[in-house]
């Protein structure tokens, strides 16, 4: 029995992390990979490395997936990282956040090497969720890097790459997950899940969320797919094509991770990970 | 002494005329987004300067070398500097507009209508138009409109950007601090919690001593405002934030004799001790302390002393105040959940914000709403808001000529006050169009005989802006686009650069519409002082002055 909490692809490679560790997914297999943490919540891994976050506190990476480790420098936070997320030109910009719990948001403009606390804007300082909206056409102006905050007690956004945060207008609430549109820049659309108050769509880029009827009220996991949208809750898996009307999909187990790659999705529960198709 | 010149109708309406034209025909090629450059020849050995603000532009005259003009020149150069001071934009605006007025005004006058009820009816249409550009404003929506509207005062875009995202972020009172660097850069940085200018007491209390700084996680904070100079108020400090359980300590106080800081170092976690082979006695040590003395004075570091007392719990200790330091407890120290000292800037972020802090804030929100954006009063309670608030912004930019600097940070500045006023009082459709849509609400102003042709007046007035904006760019027919701009509602305007009628809020062509009110009376007012005044007197040597 594994558990899984997180998942990250880099270019079809798969990690994933939970309290047994982190590990390599190769051939329908979870393989173990050595890292310093005690106990981890969550991995990203970018194109030239893998970073870990857990307890107690801070964030490891990899240049040699796993085998051997540096420590980031976190800029006094001594609060457990729960979740990492890369900006989508992290390549170019070496941007990556860190929400820990009890500390704020970390970001890091050098992949990982120094963080910083960024907290401007944020009422909660247990970040439980975070998500980058894909990268703005060129052609747009103002050209946002639009990224998004699940907090202990709100949904906050932030235009700027996570330099700072707005509160989006919401009922207050644990909000755990949370998932971009595809084509958000067209359609504006993010869902968001809290931990036992149901789900939440925004139509405005993120600025007012909405509550969704008849959705289920713990949402563990949430991934925009080609097809709409797929959440777990603590008892199966359910599909939309809006965000907004949901269909239980019958006989799924549920998952406390999903990650959209290419044709498929990745589920990570209590028992490893599992593709979906 | 020599004799002053003193002259009367008709020559003052002559000399009047000649100096409003000239500054408003400088000033009208810069109005719209295909407006012309102002080139400013400053002397033979430098290129000229390149100038699309009315402000920049006007203030770089100060005289026009004939006297007959400089008279009514320097009449506009005072009315756009007071828009620019008030408003951040719309001086361009505010010339045309005022030029408009005086000129249907002198028409009117010359065929026997009274000056005096002109003037009133001027006054009774302008007051109807403020109404009407007040009620077609809507709320910005947003970091885009936002960056739209500084877009229209600045014409950098990726200035602009950043100043809507900073806007945005940081509320309509934004408190923003403008770094300037010598070389081409532009960033920003937000500082939550409480920012006060400060200087760290001792090199030895910063925690990275690399970098200067020195972080404090959560933990306690003691105001004394005073001098610390005796061990047993540090004493009495540092065992109440043992009783406290607090991981850190900041101490805030008017100076630091060398024993007090002694005592701070030798007690303090990490720092120096470490470093000294005493790594063993280090980890007995249970506070990281740091000690801070605030660089403001007066006022405005009693402010300081009572703002942080407030948002922290923390009473403050000293002479002047309730408690003597070497009497202090566990209940006069604060809690705050970091506190950060670096660039010569303190930042305390509170734990939590109680409901005197609240109430503070809604206080110092009504007093901001009673100024005016020039006030002198403001930047200060600007301050005090945004450390009850949440935080301030600083804007890094740089450029590698000095003189591009100082015009890049100006229009900053302005551009933070349109979007100040933007968020208070909403936006209008921008081109020009505003104005055109006040029109038909002047159509039922009560106003008798001459004062009806004031009234007529402004109305005319009010086509002129957009009417300047189309000829800048070269669009034919004006009076049927404008016709066509009239007709397709009141969020219409016309898009010089694609040559369409548009839907203001849908295409982000914006004006401010307190901005708009602004320029409208300011001008308005000009216009008066002109239209009533008969006499001028002409010194042989006027004193020159930068600033109205």
């Amino acid at each position: 029995m594994t558990i899984i909490l997180s998942v990250s692809n880099r270019n079809g490679s798969v990690w994933a992390a939970g309290p047994e560790g982190l590990f390599r997914y190769e051939g329908g297999e979870l393989a173990p990979v050595p890292q310093p943490q005690e106990n981890l919540y969550c991995c990203c891994a970018i194109h030239d490395r893998v970073l870990v976050g857990g307890l107690p506190h801070g964030v490891a990476f990899s240049l040699q997936d796993g085998v051997e480790w540096q420590a980031g420098w976190m800029d006094n936070v001594e609060a457990p990282v729960v979740t990492l997320a890369a900006d989508p030109q992290v390549e170019q910009s070496g941007v990556i956040l860190a929400g820990t719990d009890g500390g704020g948001i970390l970001r890091t403009a050098n992949r990982g090497s120094h963080w910083f606390t960024s907290n401007f804007g944020l009422r909660s300082y247990s970040a439980l969720a975070l998500a980058w909206a894909p990268s703005a056409p060129a052609s747009v102006w103002p050209r946002w890097e639009a990224v998004f905050a699940g907090t202990e007690e709100g949904i906050y956004h932030s235009p700027n790459g996570g330099r700072g945060w707005k509160r989006s207008e919401s009922e207050e609430a644990v909000f755990q997950t949370i998932a971009v549109d595809r084509d958000f820049h067209r359609t504006g659309v993010v869902l968001a899940g809290t931990e036992g108050d149901g789900l939440f769509r925004s139509v405005d880029k993120g600025h007012t969320f909405t509550r969704v009827p008849d959705a289920p009220a713990q949402i563990n996991a949430l991934a925009a797919t080609p097809e709409g949208w797929l959440l777990s809750d603590e008892t199966s898996l359910w599909t939309s094509q809006d965000g907004m009307s949901w269909q239980p999909v019958a006989g799924s187990a549920p998952a406390l991770v999903l990650l959209q790659m290419h044709d498929s999705v990745i589920a990570g529960d209590e028992k490893g990970l599992s593709v979906l198709a | 002494m020599p004799k002053p010149k003193v002259i009367g109708q008709p020559k003052t309406t002559e000399h009047f005329t000649l100096g409003i034209n000239v500054m408003a025909d400088l000033l009208a090629p810069t109005l719209g987004p295909i407006g012309g450059i102002v080139a400013n020849q400053r002397d033979v050995n430098n290129k000229p300067e390149l100038l699309d603000d009315s402000a920049t532009a006007m203030r770089r005259i100060l005289n026009l070398g004939d006297p007959r003009m400089d008279v009514g020149a320097m009449l506009m150069r005072s009315m756009v500097w007071r828009v620019v001071q008030r408003a951040g934009d719309g001086g361009a605006t505010a010339a045309v507009l005022a030029r408009a007025m005086y000129r249907e005004a002198m028409r009117m006058s010359a065929s026997g209508i009274n000056v005096m009820r002109l003037s009133k009816g001027i006054e009774l249409g302008v007051a109807r138009a403020v109404a009407a550009l007040k009620a077609q404003a809507r709320p910005v929506a947003g970091e885009d409109e936002l960056a739209k509207v500084a877009l229209t005062v600045i014409r950098e875009p990726d200035l602009a950007a950043v100043l809507g995202e900073m806007s945005y972020l940081l509320g309509a009172d934004a408190h923003v601090s403008i770094e300037k660097y010598v070389a081409p850069y532009l960033h920003r940085a937000y500082h939550q919690g409480a920012n006060y200018r400060a200087q760290i007491a001792s090199m030895y209390l910063y925690t990275d001593p690399v970098r200067k700084t020195a972080v404090l996680p959560a933990g306690a904070i003691a105001l004394v405002d005073g001098k610390l100079d005796q061990l047993d108020q540090i004493v009495a400090i540092l065992d109440s934030a043992l009783k406290t359980d607090a991981k850190s300590l900041t101490v805030v106080a008017g100076s630091f004799s060398d024993e007090v800081i002694g005592v701070m170092v030798r007690n303090s976690r990490g720092a120096a001790n470490s470093k000294n082979g005493n790594a063993e006695k280090d980890k007995a040590r249970k506070l990281t302390i740091t000690g801070v003395k605030f660089k403001d004075v007066g006022d405005a570091r009693r402010e300081a002393y009572d703002d942080l007392a407030m948002l922290t719990g923390a009473s403050v200790l000293g002479r002047a105040w309730s408690k003597p330091v070497e009497m202090a407890g566990p209940e006069d120290l604060g809690r705050v959940v970091r506190a950060e000292f670096g660039g010569e800037l303190l930042t305390v972020a509170p734990e939590r914000l109680s409901p005197d802090v609240q109430e503070k804030a809604a206080e110092l929100r009504t007093k901001l709403a009673r100024t005016t954006l020039d006030d002198e009063a403001r930047p200060l309670l600007v301050k005090r808001l945004s450390a009850m608030t949440g935080g301030m912004g600083v804007l890094k930019i740089g450029t590698d000529s000095k003189l591009d600097r100082e015009v890049m940070a100006q229009n900053a500045e302005r551009a933070l006050k349109v979007l100040s006023a933007a968020q208070h009082g909403g936006v209008a459709p921008g081109g020009g169009a505003a104005f055109l849509h006040c029109i038909p609400a002047l159509a039922d102003v009560e106003a008798e005989e001459d004062a009806a042709f004031g009234v007529e007046i402004v109305r005319r007035a009010l086509a002129e802006p957009i009417r300047v904006i189309l000829e800048n760019a070269h669009v034919p027919s004006s009076s049927v686009i404008m016709d066509q701009v009239e007709q397709a509602g009141p969020s219409a305007t016309y898009d010089v650069l694609d040559k369409r009628v548009v839907d203001a809020y849908e295409a982000g062509i914006l004006d401010v519409a307190d901005v708009l009110s602004t320029v409208l009376r300011t001008a308005s007012s000009g216009a008066l002082m002109a239209l009533t005044t008969d006499t001028i007197v002409y010194h042989k040597n006027p004193e020159q002055a930068f600033t109205p």
